[in-house]
């Protein structure tokens, strides 16, 4: 009995849940704050994935180099994906957002940096002191980043940064008037939220220890967008009770088989008919609309 | 160069069959501000349903094929009915995670049903090759072509010369203005969908007879491109969503042809981010109002 709970299974759901917490909670900062639909945050995961993985096969870099190596990195892309924000709004923007995520999938396929189809595997796994981390320290350290991105959207939330954020949301041309450099804001959101997801990429690369173009195709992204419309979008648990969720239905569905999927799809329609606005959230957001 | 003409024929005819698929996301965009990405499973249904009409149950292809377009539309009249009206007044975010929620459950219910392997899709028009000097067209592509320019030609006389087609063309122009001239949203809705998917369905039949095989993922990307032609020619622009098809049909060919093959939907949607930071309406869109 305690197996179940405490046994690796538990253990791998706990890491996976913690992985889509931070996904979630970093996309929440773009989508739910920031009020810029997204269809391509898997985009940055993929990068923090595939920095990690070839600085550690080409290099040996251990995940502690690796780590901060892909948070400059997806940093770095998310001023290029945040880029197209500024001259792009609204329902094109999340056209936009899910172009340049199947353009970073279709470029790990295709390189011979990223393995091509192939992916990169021998990925080195993670170590303190010394000895290599198992199951309980990858999902203490995967809860640890997922506290962390809460934690740090919530603040960056309260911040200038976030009362900017809500402005531009609620009406970017009276923002701009008031004084907000919302070119500026809108890029960090993206810069900011990347980071969070690229950390993840390469906390996730260490511990699958291979990454390949399949993990990051448009069903990954659209399922990060879920969670946190789900949850609910701009609130602040919302992308916890969202990632925890939907990343545990389908594993509790798993009796259904090949039916997964299905009974998925059917509940982001009948979530999305019964609750528009999420399990936490209670006021209308003008995101995209 | 010598093979360039080729590759000219070869891109304007799958670019009809973007053409067709994206005529519907236009459309649906222009009147009800969606983001319908479950319209590449519709797509995908017209390639899988009129392959069992005619393989499993052995019927001639006519009857296959009209039966075929009329389960499309039902499709589609579906969604709108279920997963999208009650959604009319939520955020565009909300109407497209349950679009996302649809193309998951229609695709893998396609692949329970058909197996996710590749079919071999039934050539019921015998092949025919012409040379037209260096240039090889074959009467398939001549087929596909002519049905894509035909049927946009009748579409675009029935928007502008009936009733129904005139009420489409004012709430794709203005959809509150529309209405508060009495124009019935609901049932425009329902036309758009059933002729939008019925369409879908269609090109999912060509594209079987063109590459001669169907599956139950065929929709995906195939859907996504459409819809990458509907916001390059400027959503809610019909004749620059038609336009825009063409032109990624020939980009994918001269792609494939001079660049790399596994490239090609990369630039695809590379231009499709290029052409929004230079124009961010599209090349024929004006600034949508929003409702």
């Amino acid at each position: 009995m305690l197996d179940l709970f405490f046994g690796p299974y538990a253990l791998t759901l706990l890491f996976l849940v913690a992985i889509n917490v931070t996904l979630a909670g970093s996309l929440n900062l773009i989508t739910g704050y920031g009020g810029q639909v997204s269809i391509g945050h898997v985009a940055f995961y993929a990068v923090g994935a595939y920095t990690a993985a070839i600085l550690s096969t080409a290099w040996g870099w251990s995940f502690w180099l690796t780590l901060p190596a892909a948070v400059v990195v997806s940093f770095a892309a998310g001023v290029l994906i945040g880029a197209p924000s500024l001259r792009v709004e609204h329902d094109f923007l999340a056209i936009v957002t899910l172009g340049l995520g199947l353009v970073v999938q279709g470029l790990a396929l295709n390189l011979e940096v990223t393995g091509g189809p192939y992916g990169i595997s021998n990925v080195r796994r993670i170590a303190v002191l010394g000895r290599t981390l198992g199951p309980w320290g990858h999902a203490a350290l995967a809860v640890g980043l997922a506290g962390l991105t809460l934690f740090l959207v919530h603040r960056i939330q309260g911040s200038r940064v976030g009362t900017a954020l809500l402005a531009i949301r609620e009406d970017a041309l009276a923002a701009e008037v008031t004084g907000i450099e919302t070119a500026r804001y809108k890029v960090l959101a993206f810069a900011l939220g990347g980071t969070f997801a690229g950390a993840a990429g390469a906390l996730y690369a260490h511990y699958a220890t291979f990454v390949s173009s399949d993990s990051f195709d448009l069903a990954a992204s659209i399922s990060m967008l879920a969670m946190a419309v789900v949850g609910g979008l701009g609130t602040r648990l919302g992308p916890l009770v969202g990632a925890v969720l939907l990343t545990l239905v389908p594993e509790l569905m798993r009796f259904t088989a090949e039916y997964r999927m299905v009974l998925y799809g059917l509940m982001l329609v009948v979530m999305m008919r019964c609750l528009p606005r999420g399990l936490l959230g209670r006021s209308a957001i003008r995101t995209g609309g | 160069m010598g093979a360039l003409p080729q590759h000219l024929v070869n891109g304007l005819t799958v670019g009809s069959l973007y053409a067709l698929l994206a005529i519907g996301l236009s459309l649906t965009y222009g009147v009800l501000r969606i983001i319908h990405i479950a319209h590449g499973a519709v797509y995908m249904l017209g390639g899988m349903i009129s392959y069992t009409l005619m393989v499993r149950f052995r019927l001639p292809p006519l009857p296959a094929i009209a039966l075929t377009l009329a389960a499309c539309a039902g499709v589609g009249v579906v969604f709108e009915r279920w997963a999208y009206r009650p959604l009319r007044t939520a955020p565009i975010i909300v109407t497209l995670i349950s679009s996302l929620g649809l193309l998951l459950m229609v695709e893998n219910l396609a692949r329970i049903a058909w197996g996710p392997l590749t079919q071999p899709y039934p050539q019921f028009v015998s092949l025919r090759v012409y040379a037209l000097g260096s240039v090889i067209v074959t009467n398939l592509q001549l087929l596909v072509l002519a049905l894509g320019l035909a049927l946009m030609v009748a579409l675009q006389w029935c928007l502008r010369h009936t009733q129904v087609g005139l009420a489409t063309l004012a709430a794709v122009q203005n959809p509150r203005g529309a209405r508060l001239c009495g124009i019935d949203i609901d049932a425009i809705a329902l036309v758009i969908f059933a002729v939008g998917s019925g369409l879908a369905g269609l090109a999912g039949i060509l594209e079987g007879l063109y590459l001669t095989s169907v599956d139950p993922s065929m929709g995906q990307i195939f859907g996504l491109k459409a819809f990458v032609a509907v916001v390059v020619g400027g959503l809610g622009s019909i004749a620059g969503t038609m336009l825009a098809a063409y032109l990624i049909g020939l980009l994918e060919a001269l792609t494939a042809a001079y660049v790399s093959a596994g490239l090609r939907d990369v630039i695809t949607f590379a231009l499709l981010v290029l052409v929004l930071m230079v124009r961010p309406s599209g090349l024929l869109g004006r600034r949508v109002d929003r409702a």
